[in-house]
């Protein structure tokens, strides 16, 4: 499977502030790509240095094989992209953004942007400024699918969007990348995300938790409840083999996200006297995302300042 | 559907027509703007003065015209630029396969084609009464060299107005501080001809002397290479990795430092008040602007210490953009909202807004006093200029204010404030004059105080506008987006009535009593027929008031004194028959008054004692007066009177200082009001030698030669004169007390007069006579 997007080692700093830490990362074609992180994570600053209108402090990025500092317009012309704030031309129709957009696109956009519009039931003689803002989103949407591009780098596409939209537009996504496209998309609405993305990167404080498939992931992370008898009393030893993501005590509850846990290391558990009670789960997005955003050792390192002495609300 | 239809423009087709459509509302408003002022003024001059007057007076006022591209290469910048990154289109535009030099070249070629070609539905009235020979040519004599400069710094603010938009995110703080830099550089390249007089116009370009001009277009030139140099270099900055850089005055910087500032400080109580905060944050909102106000403000005086009427214009401008920047930063990033959400009161809106803008006006006013008594010595101009600007401010501020409450969009708002402007200061001055247009609030020659009062009634216009500011602010904080426009049409010409509804309506408060009037005991003893005459003017005579009854009674009220009794008996005759028979034209009415002249004249012998010399002089004045008067309407009848005076100086020898002094400068200004037609027909250039007394000595060829040059360069020059308000009648029927104003004019212009005669030294005679009638009766 060949890469549409190659990021290596690309860092970049806003004054004293670093954005992007040291981010590595490779796309393939053909796959739905989500980006997930939290606000301020770095995902439009990634997604902008994708696109050539951020220099970075180092590394080097490379979209459809072509460099976005050196070849800015080619990219382009080859990516579709949605920003999350689409500042189209209020004083135009909706005919009119799309004839304005087609002089720089190839024959047939005007037939694919009409095609969309009428899929998305857009009124054509309609200014962009009498628009909502979900219609106003379908509007970018259509015009950056219009040109039929390999590439759909879409930030926060679906905010705004009504769920029956969103759920249809998400399943374009996949039908697209059936036809070997390629759709890298960033968003917080992780439960939609989980069912159209064949990879995800959790981006955390501009560093790169994970990338992976998601079935990969989800195959690989465990969620562990634990009731305990005594809670003063240590944790067995086998609880040392695994990697910890994320944990919250509460009482004699301890939740758990874990890596590396085997139905041997369960059996070894479930004979521990202190243990009266295993549940072992595989996790969904939302509790990956939570997991790899609040680290297990951020957790410990507030413990130890004081900061979480509640245990209830280390999540919150 | 019809897109499937459409053929696909090129990228260049498409680039071309988004910044055609983007700027076009601009550009209507601008020409259609122009062009009704232009029809506006071509109408007041064409009810208010004579067809021979108005000519050079209209091609003045259309020169304002050329004023138009400029604005619209603002207007350009606001829009293709400011706007465009305001609203975040810019972002959207680049993510199109558009390449930064294309989007440069699109937007450059679209702002200076579209500020040239708006130069054409402006030039077609002035060319078409030009070809009418109502006027000349437009820019008729004007050099290539001129031209050429004139584009190159047509050029120069395009693009320093680009590039300082291009930089900051805030459009109007950008163009104020391309204004200041482009300000800045003419003053810098006009350093070399500091010890001439005309340096400060060598600096801005705008001299015809065309001795500086190779230096000068090769400095602009080169400023304007590197302004285009630096503007490709920004463009492409800011078109791609330049996007989210902001280069604003004031950076908000939520630093840690700072954040835990204010826990302290919350919870050590000291809480900031309600007050306080509006005030920082109104001071974040203009601090950049103000500041740029005044850089412009104070760096151009400099430019303008001998220009009354510029430094007033500039003055105004800077009072307008204080007042749009008071509630455009509100408006444009949509906080009325916000500030509603938390209580926030319109009183405390309005007045922390307000005040802010204020403190930055503060200095300017003080400035602009600086840089009036700076310049006092050396203006021409009577000091009413100062008188102007102080109260033409504040009106003009908070117009810009409801104009920036009204609007949304900065460069709509500060166009709107500008039309709205000087749509007002038109009719103002419309009326400052009192129902006739003439130069008085141009030339600050204000002359009669009840005019001046309209000016001083200025304040219940302003007040108008702070009122309804408050009033519209309510509905900003109550409802959700309201529409405004209307309502500002609306306050904006109620405002501008205000004054005069004021003046006329309680100007009668202004006017002292009968009683009051100290009536000066050392009058000429024929002075005083003038009071029963003033207090017949108490009645209403508006109905009877008619051009040539206007004409004698100033006519009487200046000459009275040297006209002997028989001779006034008859004037005051035809001035009883002018009110009765109004058709009868002024000629056929003066006849027995000047059959009554001719014989005094043919009686006249050369005077041999001190009273026959008085009347004699009294004569010759009287002929000159009347025949200035006569120009108005009848040249030959004028011609006559003035031959009638030339005859009573020959009887009077050469004892007379007005033979060589005012008579030469009153048949030179007949002949300037005489056609060239009159003149050839009266026997061409020999009429100058003919009219010019006998004994005097220069009756030359050359003298009148002098007199011919004189003539054409006074006709290219030529002041409209004060004329009858006959149109406007009919305008005061729809409120009595305008014409009770109107009355009250007339009164009061009679008692100047009286004061005048008063305080006249007896040697009227002198050259000082001639001045003063130079001023009686302008050119």
């Amino acid at each position: 499977m060949s890469e549409v997007i190659s990021v290596n080692n690309v860092s970049k700093r806003f004054g004293n502030k670093i954005v992007l830490d040291n981010i590595s990362l490779k796309v393939p074609s053909g796959v739905v790509f989500a980006l997930l992180g939290e606000n301020g994570a770095g995902k439009s600053t990634l997604i902008r240095s994708m696109l050539g209108y951020t220099k970075l402090n180092s590394g080097s990025i490379s979209v459809c094989g072509l460099d976005p500092l050196k070849k800015p317009l080619e990219i382009r012309r080859q990516v579709g992209y949605v920003s999350d704030a689409p500042g189209l031309y209020e004083w135009m129709t909706v005919a009119e953004a799309g004839w304005y957009a087609s002089g720089f696109y190839p024959d047939g956009f005007l037939r694919n942007y009409a095609a969309r519009i009428n899929e998305f039931q857009l009124p054509a003689d309609t200014k962009i400024r009498d628009l909502s803002k979900g219609m106003r989103a379908k509007v970018a949407l259509s015009l950056a699918m219009a040109f039929d591009p390999e590439l759909l780098i879409m930030d926060e596409p679906t905010s705004g969007l009504d769920p029956l939209v969103r759920r249809s537009f998400l399943e374009s996504m996949i039908d697209r990348a059936a036809a070997g496209q390629t759709v890298f998309l960033s968003s917080h609405q992780i439960q939609e995300v989980e069912r159209v993305a064949d990879w995800v990167a959790i981006l955390h404080q501009g560093k790169l938790q994970i990338v992976s498939p998601l079935e990969e992931l989800k195959s690989s992370v465990t969620i562990l409840d634990l009731s305990l008898r005594d809670p003063l009393l240590a944790l067995p030893d086998e609880m040392e083999q695994l990697e910890v993501l994320h944990r919250i005590q509460k009482g004699r509850t301890i939740h758990m996200m874990v890596r590396g846990f085997t139905p041997a290391i369960e059996l070894d558990l479930s004979k521990h006297a202190n243990l009266f009670e295993i549940k072992a789960m595989r996790p969904n997005l939302e509790e990956l995302y939570l997991g790899f955003t609040q680290p297990y050792e951020s957790i410990q390192a507030r413990e130890r300042n004081g900061q979480g002495k509640s245990n209830q609300t280390e999540v919150a | 559907m019809l897109l499937m239809h459409q053929n696909k423009p090129s990228p260049w087709g498409a680039l071309l027509w988004k910044d055609f459509l983007q700027v076009k509302l601009a550009f209507l408003v601008l020409v259609s703007g122009a062009l009704c002022m232009q029809l506006l003024f071509l109408t007041i001059v064409w009810l208010t003065l004579d067809l021979d007057q108005w000519g050079p007076f209209v091609n003045s006022v259309f020169g304002l015209a050329s004023a138009t591209p400029i604005m619209l290469a603002l207007a350009c910048t606001g829009m293709l630029i400011g706007h465009e990154r305001q609203s975040n289109n810019w972002a959207w535009s680049s993510s199109l396969p558009v390449s930064w030099w294309q989007a440069l070249l699109s937007k450059l070629v679209v702002t200076t084609l579209g500020s040239l070609v708006v130069s054409l539905p402006l030039g077609i009235i002035p060319t078409l009464l030009s070809t009418l020979q109502k006027l000349h040519a437009p820019y008729g004599g004007v050099s290539v060299a001129y031209y050429s400069l004139t584009l190159v710094i047509f050029l120069e603010v395009i693009v320093v107005c680009f590039l300082a938009t291009v930089l900051m995110r805030d459009t109007l703080g950008a163009l104020l501080a391309g204004g200041f830099v482009l300000t800045f550089l003419h003053i810098f390249m006009s350093l070399p001809w500091w010890h001439e007089n005309n340096w400060m116009t060598n600096g801005l370009g705008i001299s015809l002397d065309s001795a500086p001009r190779f230096w000068f277009v090769c400095l602009a030139t080169f400023i304007l290479t590197l302004g285009f140099g630096l503007l490709v270099v920004a463009f492409r900055w800011r078109w791609t990795f330049g996007q989210q850089s902001n280069l604003a005055f004031w950076q908000e910087r939520a630093s840690p430092v700072v954040s835990g500032h204010f826990r302290y400080r919350e919870s050590s109580g000291a809480r900031p008040s309600e007050w306080w905060m509006m005030f920082v944050h109104s001071l974040r909102n203009n601090f950049g602007v103000g500041l740029c106000v005044l850089a412009v403000q104070s760096t151009s005086m400099i430019l303008l210490l001998k220009s009354a009427e510029l430094s007033v214009l500039l003055f105004s401008l800077s009072m307008l953009v204080l007042g749009v920047i008071s509630f455009q930063s509100d408006q444009t990033l949509g906080r009325f909202r916000f500030l509603a959400d938390r209580g926030v009161t319109p009183e405390k809106l309005v007045l922390s807004r307000l005040s802010i803008a204020l403190v930055f006006a503060a200095p300017i006013y003080v400035i602009y006093l600086f840089v009036y008594l700076l310049a006092i010595p050396h203006l021409d101009s009577q000091p009413s200029w100062f008188v102007v600007g102080f109260c033409v401010g504040p009106f003009v501020f908070s117009t810009g204010a409801l104009a920036a409450i009204c609007f949304r969009k900065q460069v709509i708002m500060i166009g709107v404030a500008v039309l709205v402007t000087v749509l007002g200061l038109i009719m103002i001055a419309t009326l400052l004059s009192w129902v006739r247009f003439d130069e008085q609030l141009l030339t600050g020659n204000f002359s009669d105080d009840l005019e001046n009062r309209l000016l001083y009634c200025l304040p219940f216009g302003t007040m108008v506008n702070v009122f309804a500011l408050f009033w519209q602010t309510r509905r900003w904080l109550i409802l959700d987006q309201p529409k405004l426009e209307l309502r500002f049409i609306g306050i904006s010409i109620v405002a501008m009535l205000t004054p005069l509804f004021v003046l006329c309506t309680f100007g009668f408060l202004a006017i002292p009593s009968i009683s009051d009037l100290a009536i000066p005991s050392e009058l000429d003893p024929a002075s005083e027929r003038m009071v029963p005459e003033y207090l017949s003017f108490s009645e209403p005579l508006f109905v009877d008031a008619c051009p040539e009854l206007v004409l004698l009674s100033r006519y009487q009220s200046e000459t009275m004194h040297m006209i002997e009794g028989s001779a006034y008996e008859i004037l005051n005759t035809v001035r009883n028959e002018v009110k009765e028979k109004r058709d009868q034209s002024l000629s056929e009415l003066l006849n027995p008054f000047l059959s009554k002249l001719q014989s005094i004249q043919d009686g006249r012998k050369v005077p041999a004692s001190r009273s026959q010399q008085v009347q004699l002089e009294s004569l010759i004045v009287r002929t000159a007066a009347l025949a200035t008067i006569a120009t108005k309407e009848d040249e030959h009848l004028a011609l006559k009177l003035w031959k009638l005076n030339r005859d009573l100086q020959d009887v009077g020898g050469k004892v007379y200082p007005l033979e060589t002094q005012a008579a030469r400068k009153i048949a030179m200004y007949l002949l300037l009001k005489l056609k060239s037609t009159d003149v050839n027909v009266l026997g061409g250039d020999a009429v100058y030698r003919s009219l010019i007394p006998s004994p005097a000595e220069e009756r030359s060829a050359s003298i009148a030669e002098s007199f011919a040059v004189e003539r054409i360069r006074r006709q290219q020059l030529q002041s409209p004169l004060a004329t009858s308000p006959i149109h406007w009648i009919a305008v005061t029927r729809y409120y009595p007390p305008m014409r009770w104003l109107y009355e009250r004019r007339l009164v009061h212009h009679q008692r100047s007069q009286r004061a005048y005669l008063a305080s006249m030294p007896k040697s009227y005679m002198t050259g000082e006579l001639r001045l003063q009638l130079e001023q009686r009766f302008p050119e």
